[in-house]
């Protein structure tokens, strides 16, 4: 490049030693102009162009500085004059940057001296020691050049043809520029495309499909190589709650801090991705030749994921101390397939839930069974619900003197195969499987269907409430509160006469919206009470705030209470607590006559439990109810 | 303002000697320390570095052909200055590595040189570095206007590149040194030469290397040129015996003449301090010993009286020209430094100072005078 553009004529050499005065100024202008105009459109970079045609410029026009103003429009992209839009002539380049440590472009006299250029003719202005000249770049902007010395006249108009070169060049840079803009965006949306099929969009972790191509490579080479392989899968604990009661934006923020978290587990080879929502999946490909050899290292990296999960979680507006389960299953079986390796691990992650080891769960043939099993009985369960298998029971509540003052309902199953099933088994298989929010449902308008039968045949006096358990599950539905009222509204009963009974635990993890919820309710007239009180972490703070009208102490407080003596201590602050909140309190699972003086004695007025009565079908319920009004009746008689 | 602490010289070519003068300088309780020494000083490669390295206050400076000392110039030995204060030194090496990337550069020179702390700097650097003239431009451009400066090359005049800038990591090669004063610092610059024949076309070069004149080979062209015009004849003659006398000029639009020095050739070409752009006119210069001293003290002489340091940064080549002559020049220089503590300086491959516009130039065949 350096080398081309020569002048022709300048070739004789015998003409150039022997010039006048005037000819050598000539073609000092001449050579300058070459000197200029090679130093114009060398790169195509707009910016790199432009500073190298100024260093030329400064040093052979013996300059101080030099400065470009060009044509910019609101994203200061350089743009021709007449652009369409805001276009405004700003500060582009000096050389030097700084004058007396100052950037040029905050020079006022300079930036009111640009705004003056508007021809090809130079116009001069003193500065100082100094000399400015402005000339204008057609259609692109303008220049400046300071001088100690005055610029001889036919130097700058020896400039204008250049200028006019640069403005060409400029122009050249600019759609280069637009076109590598172009260039670099399609590149750009490229590389997101097929980052995008490869990765998570939330995380920016692996993708399932993607992960299951490197669980593929890795099954072949442990089939080769005889290494053992791990895929760990990390489920969050309790991560839906957080997800329906703080919002997507809360759950996106924690979920994009674990996936963070995840990508610093110390080992070189390790690959994450996200599976579902709340699960991770890891792959530790070539751990050993041996299962003695592996287990260590899988260990590391568990307990590496536990410290990393254990860790508060800040968002903007709170801390999240977070659990997970974690399963996994170990790498080539005979037959094995990527979706065996993925679906072992998670079974035994849906197995490390119930069981919280610290050191995961690996997968057991056993445990396949097992869910064959709970998913067997789920589908049971559901044909239950379809063909009414189902029933409600209701447990007397009454004060000291056997005043009935209202009930639990009770759900009870009765399986055609199998006879009276335990709640304590289809209760927590429901819970698991969600199916709990249809049942729950079920239980809410039966029971509201149940309360019209009551109503039908009159309460007595002092009957208060059939209260119905409601599982956590169904509070974070977003239509639970419309549920209660649609059941209510249905059954055509006074909404007093239904009670909702909650647990704090649901109270801990969802207070504001729970609240909410409950003032909502009561508002309505349906009041809630607080179940299995004492066992949650209720701070004294939290339960100032609760509406609730009742408070049940849990069974594990009454039973022996006439005997255990932190009983009798736990169970008279429950009721101090009760007294202080205007809340009533009642114990659940009175079993003997002790148990009901003792608490008697420390100041319960309210009960339940097989001491008065065993849970009981509606219609002995009913009976029950009719003795009472009787029995109510005659006391006003008499 | 700066105050020397300590000056102290010895015409030793010995190590001892600079750990001499360097223990007198601290004893002295100086801050900082301004070593210049004569190239040809028998300073073994694997004893100066861990020596240098042992240093614990701020040391720069460079390895000279020859040294000045008032009205003396030397051919061997050391001279230390010690300053009161701690000065800022900041050393960029690799200099051939970093060219490419002249916005790298930039940011060394940003990030690394505390530009924005000083409005004054010495500057010593590799005589012989190929990118030294970028250099110089990119840290203009980086410092802005007002940012006053001197310095000069070091290097042998064997034009082999050694180590010769001395820094707290041991010598530097292909280095360039900025040293931030605290105070003001005026700077005189000239250089005496003239036109004499011209002018020519550059017609192809590659930064330093001048590839053709009018179109023929450089070196061709240059010599027959000479020949033509002197007495002189490049046969049976080292170049530089006779490129010496015949500099190359560039003019400038303020009509003022760069000075470029043909220091040697280079297959056909002929390879000068400091760059000669592709379509630059140029021209062959001379000059006699009475117009270069008088060149010298014009420089000096625009220097105020007031602040105690003089520095010199002299072209080696002006004193192979003179010779014996060049003894005017120093009593030239040494007549405007009154009030001076001291007058010391180097015998350069090129200086580097404010040029009449204003700029930091790179200078060859000049005599550059800072006074701090």
């Amino acid at each position: 490049m350096r080398a081309a553009g020569r002048l022709v004529y300048l070739t004789n050499q015998q003409q150039l030693g022997g010039f006048n005065f005037m000819e050598n100024k000539a073609l000092f202008l001449v050579a300058l102009q070459h000197e200029l105009a090679m130093a114009i459109g060398n790169v195509l970079d707009l910016k790199a162009m432009l500073k190298i045609f100024l260093k030329v410029c400064l040093a052979r026009l013996d300059l101080r500085s030099i400065h470009l103003y060009l044509y910019q429009n609101e994203a200061a992209s350089v743009v021709i004059q007449s652009s369409s839009g805001v276009v405004k002539l700003s500060h582009f380049l000096s050389i030097p940057r700084r004058n007396g440590g100052v950037i040029w472009s905050q020079c006022q006299a300079l930036n009111e001296f640009s705004a003056l250029i508007n021809s090809s003719e130079a116009i001069v202005m003193p500065s100082g020691d100094n000399f400015r000249y402005g000339l204008e770049i057609p259609k692109y902007g303008v220049i400046i050049l300071e001088a100690k010395y005055q610029i001889e006249p036919n130097i700058l108009k020896a400039l204008t043809p250049i200028l006019k070169k640069l403005a060409n060049s400029c122009y050249a840079s600019v759609i280069h520029g637009a076109l590598l803009d172009e260039i670099s965006g399609r590149k750009r949306a490229e590389r997101q495309v097929k980052f995008q099929s490869s990765h998570d969009d939330l995380t920016g972790l692996y993708n399932r499909s993607y992960f299951n191509g490197l669980v593929s490579c890795a099954l072949t080479k442990s089939r080769q190589s005889g290494h053992i392989g791990c895929a760990i899968l990390v489920g969050l604990d309790r991560f839906r709650l957080i997800n329906n009661t703080m919002g997507h934006d809360v759950s996106d923020s924690i979920l994009v801090a674990i996936a963070h978290r995840l990508r610093t587990i110390s080992r070189l080879d390790v690959n994450v991705a996200r599976l579902r929502d709340d699960e991770f999946i890891i792959l530790l490909p070539e751990l050993g030749l041996s299962k003695a050899l592996a287990q260590p290292k899988i260990e590391n990296v568990i307990s590496q994921i536990n410290q990393l999960i254990e860790r508060p979680i800040y968002t903007r507006d709170n801390a999240y101390q977070l659990s997970c389960s974690i399963g996994y299953t170990l790498f080539p079986e005979a037959e094995m397939t990527v979706n065996d390796i993925i679906k072992q691990s998670d079974i035994a992650k849906c197995k490390a839930k119930r069981r919280k080891p610290l050191i995961g769960l690996q997968y057991q043939p056993y445990m396949s069974e097992e869910l064959d099993n709970i998913s067997s009985y789920i589908h049971e369960m559901k044909l239950g619900l379809k063909r009414n298998e189902f029933e409600l029971y209701y447990q007397p509540q009454y004060t000291a003197n056997k005043k009935l003052i209202g009930a639990e309902a009770l759900l009870r199953w009765n399986n055609p195969s199998r006879g009276m099933e335990s709640p304590t088994k289809y209760i927590k298989i429901a819970e698991e499987s969600d199916l709990i929010v249809p049942i729950g449902t079920w239980v809410l308008r039966q029971a509201c269907q149940d309360i019209k039968l009551l109503e039908e045949i009159g309460l007595p006096d002092d009957f208060k409430k059939i209260s119905v358990n409601v599982s956590p599950k169904q509070l974070i539905q977003h239509n639970f509160q419309q549920v209660v009222i649609d059941a209510v509204k249905a059954a055509k009963i006074q909404a007093t006469n239904l009670g909702l009974e909650i647990t704090e635990d649901v109270l801990i993890d969802s207070f504001d919206e729970t609240v909410l919820m409950i003032n909502y309710l009561k508002s309505n007239g349906v009041l809630c009470s607080i179940d299995d009180f004492g066992t949650g972490y209720s701070s004294l703070t939290y339960l100032k705030r609760i509406p609730a009208f009742l408070i049940k102490i849990d069974r594990a407080f009454v039973a022996n209470i006439d005997t255990s003596e932190e009983n009798r201590a736990i169970v008279s602050m429950i009721i101090t607590l009760g007294a202080s909140l205007e809340m009533d309190v009642l114990a659940e699972g009175v079993a003997t006559k002790d148990e009901l003086t003792c608490l008697n004695e420390l100041g319960c007025k309210l009960f339940q439990g097989y001491y008065f009565d065993r849970p009981m079908p509606l219609n002995q319920f009913k009976e029950l109810v009719k003795s009472q009004r009787r029995l109510s009746k005659k006391l006003h008689t008499d | 303002m700066l105050t020397p602490t300590f000056i102290w010289h010895s015409d030793s070519d010995q190590l001892s000697a600079l750990k001499q003068g360097i223990k007198l300088a601290q004893d002295a309780n100086s801050a900082s320390v301004l070593i210049l020494a004569c190239c040809q000083n028998d300073y073994p490669n694997w004893a100066i570095d861990p020596f240098l390295r042992t240093i614990e206050i701020p040391i720069f400076g460079g390895a000279y052909p020859q040294l000045i000392f008032g009205e003396s110039s030397m051919s061997q030995g050391v001279i230390i200055v010690g300053f009161s204060h701690t000065l800022s030194v900041s050393n960029i090496c690799q200099l051939d590595q970093k060219t490419t990337y002249i916005e790298g550069l930039e940011l060394i020179l940003e990030n690394d040189c505390n530009l924005q702390s000083h409005q004054n700097f010495l500057m010593f650097y590799d005589g012989l570095s190929l990118n030294s003239e970028d250099f110089i431009d990119s840290f203009y451009d980086c410092a802005g206007c007002d940012v006053n400066v001197i310095g000069g090359g070091a290097g042998s005049l064997d034009f082999v590149q050694r180590p010769c800038v001395f820094s707290n990591k041991g010598m530097l090669v292909d280095a360039m040194q900025f040293v931030g004063l605290p105070g003001p610092l005026d700077v005189g610059v000239a250089h005496g030469w003239e036109i004499l024949d011209g002018p020519y076309l550059v017609t192809e070069a590659r930064g330093s290397l001048t590839v053709s004149i009018n179109n023929q080979p450089a070196k061709d062209f240059y010599q027959q040129r000479v020949e033509e015009i002197s007495y002189s004849k490049f046969f049976q003659k080292d170049f530089y015996d006779v490129a010496k006398l015949f500099p190359l000029g560039i003019e400038g639009a303020n009509g003022e003449i760069l000075v470029r020095d043909p220091i040697k050739t280079v297959g056909s070409g002929l390879q000068c301090i400091g760059n000669v752009p592709v379509n630059s006119m140029i021209y062959i210069l001379k000059s006699d010993t009475e117009s270069l001293v008088a060149a010298a003290s014009i420089a000096a002489n625009c220097l105020g009286s007031v602040r105690p340091s003089v520095l010199v940064f002299d072209c080696i080549s002006r004193f192979l020209y003179m010779d014996q002559g060049f003894k005017q020049e120093l009593a030239a220089i040494n007549a405007t430094a009154e009030n001076s503590s001291f007058v010391v300086g180097a015998l350069s491959l090129g200086e580097v100072a404010n040029a009449g516009s204003g700029a930091i130039s790179l200078l060859n065949k000049s005599t550059a005078i800072g006074r701090f």
